[in-house]
């Protein structure tokens, strides 16, 4: 997919290009505020990643001139390390999802991938369906080869998470942040547990995993074919 | 000191007005009592003279008159002090009777001069005044007056007496804001000196507090709240630069023997794998401690407080337990939670931090305590305020330690084999004082109990 980079930490931009044309996206990057806002109405793009300092124009200046102009393309903007009100301010101003620098790539990559294949407000999903697994978020039943599965309310947002990112990597912080609100980084296994207690309901009793771990990036849902 | 900068002094210039205000208020009233008390004393001598007239008058008639005039004429002649004047004259105005002659006729009343009177009986002070009035009667005038003097006395004892009093009342009251001008003047000078000293850098410096629990009192508390924060926040920078240095010179030391061990020995791709896996997972520790140390510092600088919003303290509390029970099971814990309130607990708050201020208290209990560990929530009311204990039941921590581990970077010595930034208690501290709220640490007996109190809505 094609993603546009504004950035202007030439080392960053390279890291981070680099890593997502490895992955096959087509990525062009700007380090000036007022060309890329040209650029990101001008084009077509299906993510752009924003950097909220950027010479010329502030991020968040850059979100909502973008958006007044129509666009609704989904925006992940980098902040710097610790900005508390960075993000909140970040997502009011019209952002899809932020990210804390330095960051991990792997975490990039899966908040890029969730956010480029986001179903469009056409229509909302309401069944969401993974090999013989399907949750259905109106009536929040959930049943595999057609058994019912009693969830916990927490437990059945957890597996909506992964239901919603099916085929795709979803990340630890990730999960804090989706299902639990937690922005801040745990010291205790509370992803691992929860996870674990979702495994043991949703793919103990049935022989093949539909929850795989990946290791050094988080979770994913598939059912493996 | 100048007129000029008298002028400039708040206390002064009000004392000043008020005096001045206070003063005309002072002058209007007691004019307003000279001149109603002085037409009292007219309206009295009127009231007199016109009863004298009524009593003469009752003579006036055809038959009568001729002893009108006898009576008119005893009395001039038997009055030996005259304070009163009387004369009695015919239709043609010749003069019949009385202890004055010759007084011209006039419808109003007039006050006559003794000296432009003509007395038949040379009598009393020239300067003497009559409060006069002509009343015409069937076959005469009639002509009375009385001595206006206790008016006039009367007059000048109150302009006197009222004169004194605008006089004494001045003195006291300029005198009265002279003295609060200067008390007050030296306060806001005691004020101002400590001030000064804080901008020249005597951070130390405080404002003196009379003790008279007045406004300026609160002012000061105020003001010296500011400097004890102040300095509190100049102190933390100064030791957190120290600690910071200190602190990541050590993970940043382990991270370049590991890498350096790396270079020098590893042999296989696996090998150089693992020491690249282990060298991340330091600098991600390293990021940690700042990111923690940055997010305290925003905390702390309270610009969040713009963003607060009804917190229920009985669901957020519900959330963290909900979320932390099955984690201390798996460590081996037993995580309890109890609301004892009536209904919601709400406080003002923001509601990511308020979570992970518990979630903190949780965490620190179930990573450091041993398994088997009883952890209880329980919030609690009292007097319209909540208080929130965080209890277990391990190994606590010791009277001594209790204050430096809300230090930051600070660890216990048992905890230094666990991994931690030391930064825990001291991000919990912040965002208590964020929301006004205290944390203090007691003894569970056994183990630790830590109370987060908030303060009455």
């Amino acid at each position: 997919m094609r993603i546009l980079l504004l950035e202007d930490d030439a080392n960053t931009a390279a890291y981070v290009s680099k890593g997502l044309e490895e992955e096959g996206h087509a990525v062009d990057h700007l380090s000036d505020g007022r060309d890329a806002v040209a650029q990101a109405v001008a084009e077509d793009y299906d993510v752009i990643i924003l950097d909220r300092m950027l010479p010329g124009l502030d991020g968040l200046a850059i979100i909502k001139t973008i958006r007044s102009a129509g666009r609704g393309v989904p925006v992940l903007f980098l902040t710097a390390l610790g900005g508390v009100d960075d993000r909140v301010e970040g997502l009011d101003a019209g952002g899809d999802d932020y990210l804390v620098k330095p960051f991990a790539f792997s975490e990039l990559l899966a908040r890029v991938n969730a956010l480029a294949r986001r179903p469009q407000p056409k229509g909302e999903e309401t069944r969401l369906k993974v090999g013989d697994l399907e949750i259905d978020l109106v009536s929040r039943k959930v049943t595999r080869s057609g058994d019912t599965i009693d969830l916990q309310p927490r437990e059945f947002r957890l597996l909506e998470v992964l239901m919603r990112n099916r085929g795709r990597v979803v990340t630890r912080t990730m999960l804090l942040e989706r299902v639990w609100s937690f922005h801040f980084d745990p010291k205790t296994s509370v992803v691992e547990t929860h996870i674990s207690r979702l495994r043991a309901k949703i793919d103990k009793p049935y022989g093949k995993d539909l929850i795989h771990t990946i290791r050094g990036s988080g979770y994913t849902v598939n059912d493996g074919a | 000191m100048t007129v000029r900068n008298l002028l400039k002094r708040t206390p002064f210039r009000l004392a000043a007005t008020f005096s001045l205000f206070f003063i005309t208020i002072v002058l209007a009233l007691f004019t307003v009592i000279y001149l109603v008390a002085s037409a009292r004393l007219v309206s009295d001598i009127r009231d007199r003279v016109r009863t004298n007239i009524d009593s003469l008058a009752v003579l006036d008639g055809d038959r009568t008159f001729d002893d009108l005039v006898t009576v008119v004429a005893e009395e001039s002649e038997s009055v030996r002090d005259p304070d009163f004047i009387v004369e009695l004259v015919d239709k043609n105005g010749k003069f019949l009777a009385g202890n004055v002659r010759g007084v011209p006729q006039f419808d109003q009343w007039r006050t006559l001069k003794r000296s432009e009177l003509n007395f038949t009986l040379d009598r009393g002070e020239p300067t003497d005044e009559f409060l006069a009035i002509w009343r015409p009667l069937a076959k005469g005038t009639l002509l009375v007056g009385s001595d206006n003097s206790e008016v006039r006395q009367m007059k000048s004892f109150l302009l006197k007496l009222l004169t004194y009093g605008l006089l004494v009342t001045s003195l006291a009251l300029v005198l009265c804001a002279i003295y609060f001008a200067r008390q007050t003047q030296q306060r806001i000078d005691a004020f101002a000196n400590p001030l000064a000293r804080v901008s020249q850098g005597h951070i130390g410096a405080r404002v003196p507090i009379s003790g008279q629990q007045d406004d300026i009192d609160q002012v000061a508390l105020q003001v010296n709240g500011m400097l004890g924060n102040l300095q509190r926040l100049i102190e933390n920078v100064n030791q957190s630069s120290s600690d910071i240095a200190h602190d990541l010179k050590k993970p940043l030391g382990r991270l370049r023997q590991r890498l350096d061990n790396a270079q020098r020995k590893a042999k296989s791709p696996d090998e150089f794998q693992t020491a690249v896996n282990d060298a991340l997972l330091d600098i991600d520790s390293i990021t940690e401690t700042f990111d923690a140390l940055l997010r305290i510092t925003q905390i702390e600088a309270g610009a969040r407080k713009d963003r607060f919003v009804p917190v229920d303290l009985r669901v957020l509390l519900a959330d963290v337990h909900d979320v932390y029970d099955i984690v201390a099971e798996d460590a081996g814990d037993k995580l309890s939670y109890t609301a004892d309130v009536e209904s919601t607990a709400s406080v003002r708050g923001d509601p990511e931090l308020l979570v992970q201020l518990f979630a903190n208290l949780v965490e620190n209990a179930i990573r450091h305590c041993p398994p088997g560990t009883q952890i209880g929530l329980r919030l609690r009311a009292a007097n319209g305020a909540y208080t929130i204990d965080v209890s277990d039941t391990g190994p606590g921590i010791p009277v001594a330690e209790r204050e430096n581990v809300f230090r930051r970077l600070y660890r216990l010595e048992r905890a230094r084999s666990t991994d931690g930034s030391g930064l825990g208690l001291s991000l919990v501290a912040a965002i208590a004082e964020l929301h006004g709220a205290k944390v203090a640490l007691a003894d569970n007996a056994p183990g630790l109990r830590v109370e987060v109190s908030f303060p009455a809505a």
